[in-house]
């Protein structure tokens, strides 16, 4: 059940990142696409702990 | 140690009952051990190739080879998220030689170029290795940056003095031309672009799937110390684990790029031809070590550079056949160990000097007797490993005998 919550709560923070993305996209993808690669960057990485945590869960 | 008579082709079609490795199930179950970022060395190399695949198919839409430096001054500053496309292109080729290294070194020292089909394992790697390091070169080159010009004329003039060179210079010649064309900008950028995206990247992807052919037949190499027999519970299914745990290394390495390439952005440096007053033409760190061999060691045949090189990169191939050691262990290796250090140390002391001193020669005997200390600090440190280790072994039976 922990798990679960933990990986629910990161989902919810890539969504909210991946608005900030979204817009920023749209509204300077040349001016500002250094801070969209930082944001793509955590996002991968954030996919990835809720990869590893869903693996383990298999694991056991 | 493998079985005998292991470089016989013909035992390839050969099933072995049960399995080794993944070669008769795509989706191969894998052991709890083997979730250790040590063993996925190369699945992180196949992430990279994957990304620069991608990455590098957008940056051919907006690459121009008529017009190279121009349009990577346009990629950089008028495309959307070109700057990051073109910065975690070059960083994830970074990643990937250096992911070379290590994955090379890894096998290096737990002896894993032994045994039935990884001696051929083994040669297609550095075929690959080979592969990367030249589209890696060539990709540099690509914006017509001063570097990059006066990294492609070196690399002519190693092909007029190399062997062949020497031997028949009128086909040196012609193998430049057939290579970078005629002199011309666009001619030559239109050869360099097409040997980068096309030729090289198509070998990889042929030789590619033979090593990891060969791997899935064979399975993790197991030091024969360490080989266990294993129940089916010791197993995970491929689905989902084994895709979960590639995805979320894959994950880590491509959002640490982005993150590298946002904090970092590529600077390109200034166009071929113009007057740089107290510029250095510095090579990517990847190539220093070779640029201050041959600044120390001369371009030609006869003088220490070339030679040199030509030696490591012919022990490194003929390792398979030479090493004759009965034990996996690197310190039941010695001498194997001892030369790997030494290749390391020579790389990176190269590099480093490089940066420090570049361009600045040095006499013959100075490189030698520094090459000397380096090859004796390598077999030092080894051999004294191995006698404490002897010792500790010889003990312990003693001890156990009383």
């Amino acid at each position: 059940m922990k798990l679960k919550i933990k990986l629910y709560s990161i989902v919810l923070v890539q969504l909210a990142i991946a608005v900030i993305m979204w817009y920023v996209s749209l509204d300077n993808p040349i001016g500002y696409q250094q801070m969209w690669a930082a944001m793509f960057g955590v996002e991968l990485i954030l996919a990835s702990a809720i990869l590893y945590g869903a693996m383990k869960q298999f694991m056991r | 140690m493998a079985d005998e008579n292991y470089f016989d082709f013909k035992r390839l079609a050969e099933q072995e009952e049960p399995p080794k490795g993944s070669f008769n199930i795509a989706l191969r179950a894998i052991t709890r051990g083997e979730y250790g970022i040590d063993y996925w060395t190369g699945g992180l190399l196949a992430a990279a190739l994957v990304y620069q695949v991608i990455s590098g198919i957008f940056l051919s839409f907006y690459y121009q080879a008529g017009n190279p430096y121009n349009s990577t001054i346009f990629i950089i500053s008028k495309v959307p998220f070109g700057l990051m496309l073109l910065t975690s292109h070059l960083y994830m080729a970074y990643f990937m030689v250096a992911l070379l290294f290590v994955h090379m070194f890894r096998q290096y020292f737990i002896g894993a170029y032994r045994g039935a089909w990884r001696w051929a394992q083994w040669l297609l790697g550095l075929v690959l290795f080979g592969l990367v390091y030249l589209i890696a070169t060539l990709g540099y080159m690509l914006s017509y940056t001063y570097v990059g010009i006066l990294g492609l004329h070196v690399g002519e003039v190693l092909m007029q003095r190399s062997i062949i060179g020497r031997l028949f210079p009128a086909l040196a010649n012609w193998l430049i031309t057939a290579l970078v064309g005629n002199g011309t900008t666009a001619l030559t950028f239109q050869h360099v672009f097409i040997m980068h995206v096309a030729i090289l990247t198509g070998l990889v992807f042929l030789v590619f799937p033979i090593h990891f052919y060969l791997y899935e037949r064979s399975g993790p190499y197991e030091p024969a110390g360490l080989k266990k027999k294993r129940s089916k519970e010791d197993y995970v299914p491929w689905f989902p684990t084994n895709l979960f745990y590639t995805l979320f290394l894959a994950f880590v390495l491509i959002g640490i790029v982005m993150l590298a390439s946002a904090l970092a952005p590529q600077q390109l440096v200034q166009e071929y031809g113009f007057v740089g007053y107290n510029t250095l033409p510095f090579p990517d760190w990847y190539m220093m070590p070779m640029y201050k061999l041959m600044d120390v060691g001369g371009l030609g045949l006869s003088t220490g550079g070339v030679p040199l090189l030509v030696a490591l990169g012919g022990f490194v191939v003929l390792l398979p056949f030479i090493d004759k050691y009965k034990g996996d262990a690197p310190l039941e290796r010695p001498a194997i160990t001892a030369i790997g250090i030494f290749i390391i140390l020579f790389f990176v002391i190269m590099a480093f000097w490089g940066y420090i001193q570049p361009g600045l020669s040095q006499t013959r005997l100075f490189t030698l007797i520094m090459f000397a200390g380096i090859a004796f600090v390598a077999f030092a440190v080894t051999y004294a490993m191995k006698f404490a280790r002897d010792d500790v072994i010889r003990n312990e039976i003693k001890n156990k005998t009383v």
